[in-house]
Formats: C-alpha cells, sequence, structure tokens
C-alpha cells in the first residue's frame, strides 16, 4: 500500500514539474504577443521601415533585424568551418592525452560570462579592427560577427567533437580496410553519418548567437540606422542590443514599448522553427 | 525525519534574515547626476548607518519614469522634465529639486585639439552632427573622417546639447557613427579614437578628453570653466535635479537625504566634483 501512495506522489511531483516547465514558452509566447498588439495595429506595416525615429513617430526596425542577420551570418560562416575542422582534429588527429585537457579548456572558454567577452571586444578587438582596416571606429557589425563566432566556438567544438567520437571505430577500421585513407574516410564516411546531428548542433549555435546581447551591445555601435555600402565595417544594431539599451526607457504601456516586443517577437519566431525542424532530425544509426 | 529538520532549520534562518532593520531609499537615473549622488550617498549613510541607499544609472528618462511607476524614491534628472513626461504620467506631480549645475561641452580627440582646433561655433556642431561636415580637412585639420559620437536620444546630457546646436532636443543626427550611453563610455570613446567629437558633461573631462570653446555669432569665445558656468555665461548649461513625486507622501528619511545634498557639506561634495553648487 504504502509504496502506491509513494508511485501515485512521484507522478503528481513529475507531472507538476513537467506541467510548470512545458507551461513557460507557452507564457512568454503569449504575454510578448499581448504587449505588442499596440505596435501590430497602431504602427502596422510601418514596422518595416528602416527609419527608427519615435520622437517623429517613425519606429521602423528593419535596421535592426537586419543588423541582426548579418552579425548571426557572420558568426555561423565563420564559426562552422573553424568547428568543424577543429572537432575532426580533435577527435582524429590530436592524441587521447591531450583531449581531455583541450575539451576542459572548451568548457572554461564556454562559460565565460558575456560581458567579458564584450569587454575584451571594446579595448581589444575594436581598436584592433580600427587599425588594420584603417576606419574611423572599430565599433561595427563585423566585430559584433566576430565576437559571436569567438563565443560559439566552444560549445560548437564540444558537440561536434562529442558527435564524432560516438562513432564507433569499427566503422574507421572498416573504412581502412577497404582502402581509404584518413581524408577519405572522413569525407566519405564521418561526415555523412553526422550531418544530422552536426546540422542541429549548428541550429543550436544560431539561437545562442541570436540571443547574445552584452557583447554585441558593447561592440556594434549602436547606430539605429541601416548600414551604408561597405556592409560588415559600419556600425549598426541588431534587436537584442536596441532591446537592452533602450527597453527601460520606455514607459510600460506606451508605443514605443510595444514596438519593442514586437521586435523582440519577430527574433523568437526562427528560434521557434529551429525548435520545430531540430524535432524532425533523425538520430544517427 | 533529519531531512524535515534540516529544511526546518533553513526555513527559520531565511525569516530571520528577512527582517532587515534598514530603510532604504532608492535612486535612479542621470549618469551626470550619478557621481553627486554616490559621494553623497557614501557619507549620508556613514552618518546614518541604519539607512541604506541603493543606485541605479540608465539615463535621465530612467529617472523619469521609474518615479513615475513609483519604483523608485528619487530620480536623478539632467534635463528639465518635458510637458510630453508631464502629459503621460497625470497621476504623478512632479517636483525637481536643483542641487547643482553643469555644463554640456563638445569635446574633441587629444589629436584634434593638438593641431589647432580649440574653439567651434554651435552652428558648426550641428552641420557635423547633421553630417554636412563629413572631414576634419573641412575644419582645417587633416584629412580623417570626423567620428560623431552620439548619445541615446533619453539621454539628459543630450537634450540639453541637441537643443542648443539644432534647436530641437530630440533632434536627428543623421551624421552620427557611433551611439553611447553613460557620460563614462564617451570619455572612453572620444580618448580611445583620434578623430572622434562628442558632447560631455563638464565633470566628465579629464587629460584624454580636450573641450571646445564656444565661438558664437559675434566671434566672442567662450571656455568651459566654473566661473563661465557660474556667471551663465557658457551657452549649454543645465541643472542636477532630482526628481520626486509630490502627489505621494515623502518618506522622513527621502527628505533628510534631500536636505543633507542641499546643506554646506552636500554642497561641498558637487564643488569637489567639479560641478556648480546652488548654495555657493
Amino acid at each position: 500500500m504504502p509504496s502506491c501512495r509513494k508511485e501515485l506522489g512521484l507522478k503528481y511531483v513529475l507531472g507538476l514539474s513537467f506541467f510548470v516547465v512545458a507551461s513557460m514558452p507557452i507564457i512568454i509566447f503569449l504575454v510578448l504577443l499581448i504587449q505588442s498588439k499596440r505596435a501590430f495595429f497602431e504602427v502596422g506595416w510601418g514596422l518595416f521601415s528602416t527609419t527608427w525615429f519615435p520622437a517623429g513617430q517613425e519606429y521602423g526596425i528593419l535596421a535592426m533585424l537586419y543588423g541582426s542577420l548579418v552579425v548571426v551570418l557572420l558568426a555561423l560562416s565563420i564559426a562552422v568551418p573553424l568547428a568543424l575542422f577543429s572537432a575532426l582534429a580533435l577527435s582524429e588527429f590530436i592524441p587521447k592525452s591531450c583531449r581531455l585537457v583541450i575539451k576542459s579548456l572548451l568548457e572554461i572558454l564556454a562559460g565565460i560570462p558575456s560581458i567579458i567577452y564584450g569587454l575584451l571586444g571594446v579595448v581589444i578587438l575594436c581598436p584592433w579592427l580600427e587599425q588594420v582596416f584603417d576606419i574611423s571606429t572599430g565599433r561595427t557589425l563585423f566585430a559584433g560577427g566576430l565576437l559571436l563566432a569567438l563565443m560559439i566556438l566552444p560549445m560548437m567544438i564540444s558537440l561536434l567533437e562529442d558527435v564524432f567520437s560516438q562513432i564507433p571505430n569499427e566503422y574507421r577500421d572498416n573504412a581502412s580496410s577497404l582502402g581509404l585513407n584518413k581524408s577519405q574516410t572522413i569525407t566519405s564516411l564521418l561526415i555523412p553519418i553526422s550531418k544530422s546531428h552536426g546540422f542541429n548542433i549548428v541550429l543550436l549555435a544560431m539561437s545562442k548567437a541570436l540571443g547574445e546581447t552584452m557583447a554585441v551591445m558593447l561592440v556594434i555601435g549602436c547606430v539605429d540606422q541601416f548600414p551604408n555600402f561597405w556592409l560588415p565595417l559600419s556600425a549598426g544594431q541588431t534587436v537584442t542590443s536596441k532591446l537592452g539599451r533602450d527597453l527601460g526607457n520606455y514607459s510600460f504601456y506606451s508605443i514605443e514599448f510595444s514596438v519593442m516586443i514586437a521586435m523582440a517577437l519577430i527574433l523568437l519566431i526562427p528560434t521557434i522553427l529551429f525548435g520545430f525542424i531540430l524535432r524532425n532530425g533523425r538520430d544517427i544509426k | 525525519m533529519l531531512l524535515s529538520r534540516f529544511l526546518l532549520l533553513l526555513i527559520c534562518l531565511f525569516f530571520s534574515s528577512c527582517k532587515s532593520p534598514k530603510q532604504v531609499i532608492r535612486i535612479a537615473g542621470s549618469s551626470t547626476v550619478l557621481p553627486v549622488i554616490e559621494k553623497a550617498a557614501t557619507a549620508y549613510t556613514k552618518l546614518h548607518p541604519h539607512i541604506s541607499i541603493q543606485i541605479n544609472t540608465g539615463g535621465s528618462g530612467i529617472g523619469v519614469n521609474q518615479i513615475a511607476l513609483n519604483k523608485i524614491d528619487i530620480g536623478m534628472i539632467s534635463r528639465d522634465i518635458s510637458q510630453e513626461e508631464i502629459n503621460a504620467f497625470p497621476q504623478v506631480d512632479f517636483k525637481t529639486i536643483i542641487v547643482g549645475k553643469d555644463a554640456v561641452v563638445p569635446v574633441v580627440s587629444n589629436e584634434i585639439y593638438e593641431q589647432g582646433l580649440t574653439e567651434i561655433s554651435l552652428t558648426t556642431i550641428g552641420q557635423i552632427y547633421q553630417g554636412y561636415i563629413k572631414n576634419w580637412e573641412e575644419l582645417g585639420i587633416n584629412n580623417s573622417e570626423i567620428l560623431v559620437i552620439d548619445k541615446e536620444a533619453s539621454r539628459g546630457t543630450r537634450q540639453v546639447f541637441m537643443q542648443a546646436i539644432l534647436g530641437d532636443k530630440d533632434a536627428r543626427a543623421q551624421g552620427a557613427g557611433l551611439v553611447l550611453g553613460h557620460n563614462n563610455e564617451v570619455q572612453t570613446a572620444i580618448a580611445q579614437s583620434d578623430q572622434a567629437i562628442g558632447m560631455l558633461s563638464f565633470a566628465w573631462l579629464n587629460q584624454e578628453v580636450k573641450a571646445l570653446a564656444i565661438k558664437d555669432e559675434q566671434g566672442k569665445v567662450t571656455h568651459a570653466n566654473l566661473e563661465t558656468i557660474k556667471q551663465g555665461d557658457f551657452p549649454i548649461i543645465r541643472s542636477l535635479g532630482l526628481l520626486i513625486d509630490h502627489n505621494k507622501p515623502v518618506r522622513p528619511e527621502v527628505a533628510d537625504f534631500l536636505e543633507y545634498l542641499l546643506s554646506t557639506a552636500g554642497q561641498s561634495i558637487v564643488s569637489e566634483l567639479q560641478y556648480i553648487p546652488v548654495n555657493a
């Protein structure tokens, strides 16, 4: 009898925890939707203009959405190849004795708070960019992209390396017995097998990069306009940086506040989409 | 059994630590007024150890908003409160207590100052901020792009500056190359660059950021120093204000702290920090 009660109690506790956790994203989404209602109804298509000037009743958020897109694409285009090669190096070439040290270093890097990355960006990265490209300020979309790449690299390398080392050694032995050398093993065997997992890791990194606020805020330049021709080398603005800087300046039910929430909601859409795609990804056979 | 006793102990400890004997004064707002309040708070809490003062920055806009939402007791503001803000919060009766005066000065990087640009007219600054003048050589210096440093639109310093150079406190600065927040950030950015111009509170000047004198239409040049600000000769002056909501009862410790700021001790802190005291 007592064990039956315990089991029921356990079921309730687990069920309650699950309910709380599962309802969080739904509640967040609903709150964002309600708060942004005013923006969508009163500003409407005006949201998709490139001019942000609240004093003149212009609430165009396109510059921020564009900035977020550029910065994330830049970060991924740098980080994905680097992470892939590093992970392959770690799992296939680097001796096992070093692997533990390197993985621990990666964990440390992944745990550094983002504000530290931001400060390093302001003090080291931006002045360096000013020198190398001879521009007036290093606080640019490019700096944001570089910094984001640096931030998502440790996590990506670590996860990708896990994927590669989980592929059984028998596969590699079979490949070499068929006459494949190391690089052929990698390109014709390892990479195709880990494609779906690798894709999931890239999506995870993309979500993390989209949501990064502190580091980007300090190095992006925060200029609410569409960048000029030399796209990444000019100052810009991202959704998260705008929210971080300006959300507290607007009172709760004002139109500007509502537009900011609408911006956050639009940013959330890719993350939600990727969540669905992730769930439909296949496991390693 | 042991676990439940342990939990009980934790709960008792938690509730006993909840009883905080300190009374709290919450202050937030302008980063220009911040140094005065921080220093005064340290001195004040030494005299009154049962009072704790929590200070946040965020800009004059935050000061107004948080007072209106009753999240803080005193708001710091480095500009006048606007009619829109008064209209936006009809239930609040904003009262400003002025504790000092300050000037907003145009500042340039050291290198620009040393090459001979030591004075400028308000109209020229306006043209630079609107993007009509893009290069330092148009002003007689070497050939380098002007890095125009702007501030967030809700900052008091910016609104005062824009009112003076463009006649509109909410003016757009199309020529802006960077938008920063805190006075501190502007100071760092100007010092780091060798081709920058920006706006800074007078008290935040140091060796690495050089203030330009203002030249008016008649050619008269006014430097920014304590005398010109006190006499009101310098064209860009603003008051350091503290906001309270007069519709709500003011707690005695809040009123006492405000009185301290206006007393000799408080005003001496103001002048120590290179602002102009009001009761001098």
